[in-house]
């Protein structure tokens, strides 16, 4: 039996983050921080657009390693712009002060989790990559520990001749850094009725990395879109980030609340490409990775209470984002920090403690005061723009109440296909280009592989359900996954899951509730380097 | 401790960063040396990455990078290296085609390179039939040098080193080549560490031509080597300017042979050699009928997604037959229970360089063409005249592939 | 019984490509990973441990880096790890690589020729197959290549060996060097127990002084064999593309006539 004094389950900014806080600030008696991930290596399964705010570093790196952050950008020009179709867009004549990250680092995610690794091995946490927690080990309604996944099981789940069994470690305090819909943290949350005042609402990332010749374009350079391709009812948009001077990220966030089955995000983010104010950042420009993440984007109410006896919860997992700039970076580096800090003082309720620190952070207020817009963009953009607004000149007091909305979840608010929309939304009306790869050739830039020779980590909970579907709403897992797992092969339903990206949107978005998304072997998945 | 290959005038260097992206090792990188020069930043070499090549040279506009000559420890005498040999591979008294195919890249060679050269087989085995030494002279071999031993009996890796290194130290050949087969890559790179000189793998292109020689300044005449490296992502040409003699293997196909002369003239030397007994022993070969290893072969006929079921799959049986091949097939086939796994090609099944990938129905997905990345001619056949695969097709057919698969059939069973 | 396994640390060469313009190696988003093939013969000597309780050894040559290749194999159940490093064998080519790895072998077994050295097929950056053999001619035992299958029993070995059309079933006695490949036994995985214990274990580094190296034999000036350029592969594609549809014979007569040209198919 292994043991250890802190587990955390995830290698992202919130989990390394709490292993850094715990080693730095522990003084004499440094307690055995082991970190444990999914991906091959760590950040293999990091992505974020993204512009941090780095208020998340201060009180965690020392000014060194701020200084030495890989960032080859800050942010010099920023704009907003509002989509209305295909070729009409207006410019935001200024930016909202509430919108604004002048002088903020762009940076790949994946590499700054690289970076935050570095520092806290360095410190002396144990970072073991390739390997997936499938279990909590519980005691007497206490988590006491967690398992990882089996290895080398075959198709038929036979065990093959490099059969690995599941290990146990147990630990004091397990911490939950899973990033956004991680499996563990609902199980959890659904077993111990932690859930917030609503359940927790996503929005599907979607991002390539373009390669651009150099001297064409400013690093720095950042733009932020609404609008076309989404439609009225569904919070959706874009950005373009100048990364350096030969790289652009551009990326597309569809809520998944949306209403109308026949929807594909990925065309959207295709079309969203295809704007004459998008792709002039790309001109002459190849896409050379691509890769898809959910984003909780629910909110402060629909946070969960954020642990229980043995266990916390940190970063995405907890829905910690600010949504209505949609950045969540800074407040998963101040609740690894927040986690770290109770477990160290070590009363006897570390997990009350956790969310009163939790709730101290300037990440917490900032949830605080916007914490109305979220829903408000139920009701059509021009209410949440209002309730943006308001949100930000009151200091989130007015409304003074909870805005009613994003109550049902994401799945229950699918509506029915209505078949004659299927074809107009499935024309591909995008022009081929470096920059428009089809869907398999991006899902072969993501770099994820998954074992051949394996069960199919997605798992169909009743056939039927899906014979049902296909009637009532056309199959949308063949629409709404963007590394196409899901196809319908006549009656049957296909699934290639060695493309998945592990972003969780079928689990979210299947209006049967019908898919359980189980661990692939652990070390599977994409490989993210520079997203 | 070695010193690096190149040298960097610091005064002259500009800072430019020319040379770093010249480099095709990544062995140069720029750091900053502020007040050096205007950039603030001068070019340094990492001597464990550097491979020699030069190019950064040529990349610097301002002739800051000079090569330093290496002191030459190379063959001794290797003037008197003379002769262009070709290892005659043989099984059971057949010569391999690969051994021919490369006697007539010998014959190329030999006219490139002059002064004298003779091409010359080296045939190795026991009790071996005249026929086989026919076969060669009329194939290209001036001389044939054969040793008949019974200790050569099967082929032993051991042995045959032993067998042919004697032969090296003896007649002292200025180029040897061999069939990069399943023999020949083995036994072949132990002689060249016996014999002490390079040798190349692989090679898809040989050419002899004059060169100058960078570490003495003198002009030779020597063998140019091209092979891929990486997975067949990049191409390299490579040279053995110092030692003798210069070895490379090359792939079966991968040359043309030529049309036997019968009425050639050659000489046959039989060498008697004292070799070593055989290390290990054969003690028998299976051959496997049902593991079908598709990499293995250089022509091979797949089925995609438009062959439609399973039942067509055996039309490609035939056609693959008759070109001397095998049937492959994509993902969706094995997806859909028409083939087992193990004929998959594309980056989850199986890599294949043949020289000839011929499909039918298959759209080309960037999955499936990492799989073909070394094919060197590709012939598709679909329906769709979008369909990606035409993109690195050298002859694209749009048609329906269950009417063209029997037609070809029938046109090439003419 | 001691077997050494020689593993190097390679690039995913999947994703290395060559950039058209500047004819230069694209590195930035590719991983260092085990050459698959030295997992097949890893787990090979794994196997004799299991079954004989062989002591394990692991030697790479390479830069500091290489020891992640080094740990990984440690996890799997390795029982020392030699890294052989230094600037002096830089740009070695496979002559010179052969023959530091075989010092480098004599000095980790304490100046003896271990029972087994293994070797995985081919590192698949160089592509060349030619170490394993190499270092077999520098220690002086014999060769056995394509190793698929291997049984050791009272110092003598039987191994079942991969030849171009079967399989060949060959038997000798140890010392040996062998070349394994991926048709062999299934690799297996790293535990985390196993992790947990690697990377608390020591690797030693040996230079050019450590293995007693003659300076003339390694690194550059080792080197018989020099790359003299690389560039891309000729580009595949723009061919001919013919029409068809409604006249399969045209399209199989297009097909036969271009096979002939190529000479890929007699004409009869």
């Amino acid at each position: 039996m292994i043991e250890t004094d802190v587990l955390i389950v995830g290698a992202g900014p919130a989990g390394l983050a709490t292993a850094i806080a715990l080693l730095r600030n522990a003084g004499e008696k440094k307690p055995r921080v082991v970190v444990l991930d999914k991906g091959r290596s760590v950040g293999s399964h990091v992505l974020s657009g993204a512009i941090v705010d780095p208020s998340g570093f201060e009180s965690l790196l020392t000014p060194e390693e701020i200084e030495k952050l890989p960032c080859e950008a800050k942010v010099v020009k920023e704009s907003f712009r509002s989509l209305f179709t295909a070729k009409w867009d207006m410019k935001i004549p200024w930016v909202p002060p509430m919108m604004s990250s002048k002088g903020f680092p762009v940076v790949s995610l994946t590499k700054v989790t690289a970076y935050l690794a570095q520092i806290a091995s360095k410190l002396g946490a144990e970072i073991y990559t390739g390997f997936a927690v499938t279990e909590l080990v519980e005691k007497d309604g206490r988590v006491v520990g967690a398992k990882t996944g089996e290895k080398g099981l075959g198709k038929d789940g036979r065990k093959k001749s490099n059969y690995l069994p599941s290990e146990e470690i147990r630990a004091k305090v397990v911490v939950l850094a899973e990033g956004g819909s991680g499996i563990l943290t609902e199980r959890l949350i659904a077993e111990k009725e932690l859930q917030g005042t609503r359940p927790q609402t996503y929005a599907l990332g979607i991002k390539e990395l373009i390669e651009v010749p150099a001297g064409t374009q400013t690093a720095g350079e950042v733009m932020h879109t609404f609008g076309w391709p989404s439609d009225f009812h569904t919070y959706g948009g874009g950005f373009v980030y100048h990364v350096s001077e030969t790289q652009v990220m551009v990326g597309y966030a569809y809520a998944l609340d949306y209403r109308r089955a026949e929807i594909d995000p990925f065309r959207l983010f295709r079309r969203f490409k295809s704007a004459p104010s998008v792709s002039r950042h790309f001109k002459g420009g190849k896409t050379v990775a691509y890769g898809a993440k959910v984003i909780p984007e629910g909110g402060f109410y629909a946070v969960p209470k954020p642990y229980a006896p043995g266990v916390l919860i940190v970063g995405d997992g907890a829905g910690l984002l600010d949504s209505l700039r949609i950045k969540g970076v800074h407040i998963a580096l101040q609740s690894g920090r927040a986690a770290a800090e109770a477990i160290l003082a070590n009363t006897d309720a570390i997990g009350e403690d956790y969310f009163k620190r939790l709730q101290a952070t300037n990440g917490w207020k900032e949830m605080q005061r916007v914490r109305n817009v979220r829903a408000s963009f139920s009701f059509g953009m021009p209410w949440g723009v209002m309730a943006a607004g308001l949100a930000w000149m009151t200091f989130g007091k007015i409304p003074w109440f909870r805005v009613p909305g994003c109550d049902e979840g994401d799945a229950a608010a699918l509506e029915p296909l209505v078949r004659d929309r299927l074809a107009r939304e499935a024309a591909d009306d995008v022009e081929a280009s470096p920059f428009q790869p089809d869907r398999l050739t991006d899902v072969f830039m993501s770099g994820t592989i998954h074992e051949e020779d394996q069960p199919c980590h997605l798992k169909i909970k009743d056939p039927a359900a899906c014979t049902a579907c296909e009637k009532e709403f056309g199959s949308p897992c063949t629409r709404f996954c963007p590394a196409e797992v899901y196809l319908r092969e006549g009656d049957h339903l296909q699934i290639d899951f060695s493309n998945c990206l592990h972003c969780k949107t079928c689990r979210i978005k299947c209006p049967k509730g019908n898919i359980d998304w189980t661990f692939p072997q652990g070390g599977d998945g994409p490989r993210y380097t520079r997203m | 401790m070695a010193e690096a290959p190149i040298k960097i005038d610091i005064a002259a260097c500009k800072g430019c960063g020319k040379c770093v992206k010249g480099c095709g090792f990544g062995a140069l990188s720029m750091v900053d040396k502020p007040g050096a020069n205007k950039i603030g930043k001068i070019a340094v070499v990492d001597a464990s990455a550097c491979k020699a090549c030069s190019a950064c040279v040529a990349a610097c506009p301002f002739k800051a990078i000079s090569e330093v000559k290496q002191k030459v420890y190379g063959t001794e005498k290797i003037e008197s290296y003379k002769d262009i040999w070709v290892f005659a591979e043989q099984h059971g008294g057949t010569v391999a085609d690969v051994a021919f195919e490369l006697l007539a890249k010998a014959q190329e060679l030999k006219a490139q390179r002059g002064g004298g050269a003779k091409v010359c087989a080296v045939l190795l085995g026991s009790n071996l039939p005249v026929a086989a030494e026919q076969a060669l002279i009329a194939s290209g071999a001036d001389v044939v040098y054969k040793v008949d031993d019974p200790n050569l009996a099967d082929y032993e890796a051991n042995v045959y080193v032993d067998a042919v290194a004697q032969l090296v130290e003896k007649h002292r050949p200025e180029v040897i080549l061999a069939g990069a087969t399943a023999v020949g890559r083995a036994f072949f790179a132990r002689v060249a560490v016996k014999v002490r000189t390079g040798l190349t793998a692989d090679c898809t292109m040989l050419k002899v031509e004059e060169t100058k020689n960078k570490d003495t300044g003198a002009l030779q005449m020597l063998l140019h080597q091209t092979r891929p490296a990486f997975g067949g992502n990049i191409m390299a040409t490579i040279m053995t300017p110092n030692h003798r003699p210069q070895m490379a293997t090359v792939r079966p196909k991968v040359f043309k042979k030529g049309e036997p002369d019968p009425a050639r003239k050659g000489t046959v030397l039989a060498e008697a050699l004292k070799l070593i007994a055989p290390q290990t022993k054969l003690v028998k070969t299976v051959r496997d009928p049902d593991a079908v290893d598709i990499a293995a072969y250089d022509v091979l006929v797949s089925g995609g997604r438009g062959l439609k079921g399973a039942e067509n799959f055996k039309l490609l049986a035939r056609l693959a037959e008759l070109l001397g091949g095998e049937v492959s097939c994509s993902r969706a086939c094995v997806d859909a229970g028409w083939c087992p796994a193990t004929r998959q090609v594309g980056q989850t099944g199986k890599t294949v360089a043949p020289k000839l990938y011929l499909c039918f129905g298959i759209s080309g997905a960037i999955q499936h063409l990492e799989g073909i990345r070394g094919a060197d001619t590709i012939i598709a056949v679909n329906i769709d005249p979008n369909a990606p695969i035409f993109g690195v097709a050298d002859l694209g057919i749009v048609g329906d592939a269950l009417e063209i698969i029997p037609a070809l059939i029938k046109e090439l069973e003419k | 019984m001691h077997v050494v396994v020689c593993i190097k640390q390679v690039p995913d060469t999947t994703n290395v490509r060559i950039n058209p313009k500047t004819n230069t190696l694209m590195r930035e988003g590719v991983e260092s990973i085990v050459n698959p093939f030295d997992e097949y013969a890893l787990e090979e000597a794994l196997r004799l441990k299991d079954a004989h309780g062989a002591h394990v050894t692991v030697i790479s040559m390479g830069p500091p880096q290489a020891t992640a290749v080094l740990r990984e194999a440690l996890a799997r159940g390795a029982d020392d790890a030699f890294l052989v490093s230094s600037r002096a064998f830089g740009g070695a080519d496979t002559l010179a690589t052969s023959y530091t790895l075989s010092q480098a072998i004599k000095k980790a077994c304490g100046g003896k020729t271990p029972d087994l050295a293994l070797f995985g097929k081919q590192a698949i950056d160089g592509d060349t197959a030619q170490v394993g053999p190499g270092v077999s001619e520098f220690l002086d035992v014999p060769l056995v290549t394509y190793v698929k299958k291997l049984e050791v029993a009272d110092g003598r070995f039987t191994v079942e060996s991969l030849m171009d059309d079967g399989t060949a079933v060959i038997e000798g006695s140890l010392p040996a060097v062998m070349t394994v490949v991926k048709e062999a036994s299934t690799p297996r995985f790293a535990s985390l127990a196993g992790w947990m214990d690697a990377v608390k274990a020591p690797v030693t580094v040996l230079d050019e002084k450590a293995v007693e190296a003659n300076p003339l034999w390694i690194g550059l000036t080792g080197s018989p064999t020099k790359v003299v350029t690389i560039f891309p592969p000729p580009t595949k594609g723009g061919g001919e593309k013919v029409d068809a549809r409604g006249d399969a014979s045209a399209g199989a007569r297009a097909i036969s006539d271009f096979l002939v040209k190529k000479g890929l198919v007699k004409h009869g």
